[in-house]
């Protein structure tokens, strides 16, 4: 290769490593505020599940909320993980980037647990265990409005 | 349309009362305010072949779930009878811990 065009590419290599410097300059600080942004958006997220959790809910929306936000976490921790490739052995981004990457990674991991607990088959019910038959009249024997019941209950009473 | 519901008192009550099931009052509660909450949310259930327990059959299904007072994740499946339905009444005719 001729040495001027050696010294041009050389020269062309500088500066793209120079503009490519010059972009992470650009987004490095902004980047890490998104992050940080979107670490918080977490920590409500895991906040509301943990008292939707205590609330309770039925099996199967508990499982289709599950499912949405295992996907926004996945997604979540994609771009974590892009970020860390740009930034990889930069002093400053790098460690705040694999920071935010771990607690991503974390409630992904709860999460997905409690899609795994949640989503365990249940048998089929057999009907037979039931007492027959089933009362069909406006009232019946034996049974109390749950209102009652939850009154009962807090009272402590048996009856 | 909003359903009155019924719970049996000794086979469903009991259950849930029993210490066996080591639920605090507070977990008691949380669980009847789901099967109170029936009177409205019942309906969609009621609607869902999926739940029924047999084709045709009176009883319908719908598991809870809930981190009791101990943070412990517990699942209930409660069968329930629309069988009085056209008396605008659920019945919750049993119960167990999943």
């Amino acid at each position: 290769m001729p040495t001027a065009t050696r010294e041009n590419m050389r020269s062309r290599l500088e500066r793209l490593n120079a503009s490519m410097d010059a972009v992470k300059e650009t987004i490095r600080q902004p980047l890490l505020e998104k992050g940080n942004a979107i670490i918080e958006a977490q920590r409500g997220m895991e906040q509301a599940l943990r008292e939707g959790l205590r609330e309770g809910m039925e099996r199967e929306a508990l499982l289709s909320t599950l499912a949405s936000v295992r996907s926004q976490v996945e997604r979540e921790g994609e771009l974590f993980e892009n970020a860390l490739a740009i930034f990889e052995g930069d002093a400053v981004a790098a460690p705040a980037i694999e920071s935010q990457l771990r607690e991503a990674k974390a409630f992904l991991t709860w999460v997905r647990g409690l899609e795994v607990s949640a989503s365990a088959p249940i048998p089929p019910f057999d009907e037979s265990r039931l007492p027959p038959p089933a009362p069909d009249g406006p009232t019946a024997e034996g049974y109390i409005s749950v209102s009652e019941a939850r009154t009962r209950a807090r009272a402590g009473k048996t009856s | 349309m909003a359903y009155h519901v019924e719970i049996d008192e000794a086979l469903v009550l009991a259950y849930l009362r029993h210490p066996d099931r080591g639920l605090a009052d507070t977990d008691v509660d949380t669980l009847l305010g789901f099967l109170e909450g029936l009177a409205q949310t019942g309906e969609p259930y009621r609607n869902d072949p999926s739940r029924r327990c047999s084709p045709g059959s009176a009883h319908f299904e719908v598991t809870y779930i809930f981190a009791d007072a101990t943070g412990t994740m517990r699942a209930f499946r409660f069968i329930v009878s629309d069988a009085a339905a056209a008396y605008g009444v659920l019945r919750v005719r049993f119960t167990e811990e999943l």
